[in-house]
């Protein structure tokens, strides 16, 4: 349960992919930056998604990370603003597909456990994929929180936030743990 | 003599960039047109701050992405020698609850440890992405796939990753790794 109150609230993740059609391999489109680096390469795997990408848009990039500040800050209602009317989430041990409305309260809840959360970016990347006419924001950051009765915990997490027609429809988010500190003798 | 040559290949290299970045303006456009909103890629205020430019990432070699997934191939079908070539010396690894940098002996011996108890790896690729920082001097590879594996005794379990590796020199330099578990089935009543 602490793992969906966490993943939740980063708010974003890329590339869900499973119900994605196959696509046929490296369909990079003429007018690439790809383009430049015209060499045969034979992948050991398929893969589902396309990946035929390019850099994003950054108003979408901008309005994905201010989505997801206002959800750090406490703002639910202001982050859910830039919501589809169906969402769907992809948490560790948690998939949800469903009404803005209840992933609202959901997050309402989860972000309510908390009394403080600290966001500190790595990087992040914004891709858009023309064969779905939709953008992937990638978000690579720390997460630092305190809950409600003082416990401080953090994690890394890689989310991936998918956007179309300028609204979030989907969050994929995964993580990992720090080592935990080795005990004082 | 020596220094004209040079000379005529800084020549080649620059002309060679400016060709290469008049093809890149067409595909942000590209990107622009598709998407229905225009990119701006300045006087834009994120709502974070990170430590390199907001649109640090082009898109990057793929051949990044062969190395990267035929490590991996290799490694799902056991052969972990095989998979080892694709590392250098020296590897940072960052997984769950683990963080270190170690030697291409440590990694062999965590590789081989791996798969003591497990009878199949099965790897379900969803995606692939090769980038390259705007000062070219950062290459990483991302990976989303879904991982299956059956241990000795039969038993099999799945995790979805998110990896990063970074590329240096032709080799894998750092190997972070991010998961994230399937719901669990609610068990028949």
């Amino acid at each position: 349960m602490k793992k969906i109150m966490l993943l939740p609230m980063t708010i974003a993740m890329l590339v869900g992919c499973n119900t994605k059609q196959q696509q046929p391999k490296e369909e990079k489109p003429a007018d690439s930056s790809a383009a430049v680096q015209k060499v045969a390469v034979t992948y050991p795997f398929s893969h589902k998604y396309s990946i035929n990408w390019q850099p994003g848009d950054d108003k979408i990039t901008l309005m994905v990370l201010e989505t997801f500040k206002k959800y750090v800050d406490g703002d639910v209602a202001g982050a859910m603003e830039n919501f589809g009317d169906t969402i769907e989430l992809n948490f560790d041990y948690y998939h949800y597909r469903g009404p803005r409305d209840s992933v609202k309260a959901m997050f309402t809840g989860e972000r309510a456990k908390m009394a403080s959360d600290i966001v500190e970016h790595d990087t992040w990347l914004g891709a858009y994929y023309p064969d779905y006419k939709a953008t992937w924001v990638t978000m690579w950051y720390k997460e630092k929180w305190t809950d409600k009765k003082g416990k401080m915990d953090s994690a890394y997490h890689t989310d991936d936030i998918m956007v179309k027609d300028g609204k979030i429809l989907e969050i994929d988010g995964k993580m990992r743990h720090y080592p935990k500190p080795a005990k004082k003798m | 003599m020596k220094k004209l040559f040079l000379w005529l290949i800084m020549g080649l290299v620059l002309f060679m960039s400016s060709c290469q970045n008049q093809v890149k303006q067409p595909a942000a456009n590209e990107a622009v047109a598709d998407s229905t909103k225009p990119a701006v890629q300045s006087n834009i205020h994120y709502a974070y701050t990170i430590g390199h430019p907001a649109d640090n990432w082009d898109r990057g070699n793929q051949e990044n992405v062969a190395i990267v997934l035929n490590a991996l191939k290799a490694f799902e079908t056991g052969n972990v020698e095989e998979s080892l070539k694709a590392f250098a010396d020296s590897v940072r690894w960052s997984g769950d609850y683990f963080d270190a940098k170690i030697s291409k002996d440590s990694l062999t011996a965590m590789f081989k440890d791996s798969w003591k108890n497990l009878a199949s790896i099965k790897i379900d690729m969803s995606d692939f992405e090769s980038v390259i920082s705007k000062d070219k001097k950062d290459e990483y590879v991302g990976l989303w796939y879904k991982q299956k594996w059956t241990d000795k005794k039969g038993k099999t379990d799945s995790i979805y990753h998110m990896d990063d590796l970074k590329i240096m020199n032709g080799k894998i330099v750092e190997l972070d790794e991010k998961t994230r578990h399937f719901p669990i089935p609610k068990k028949k009543m």
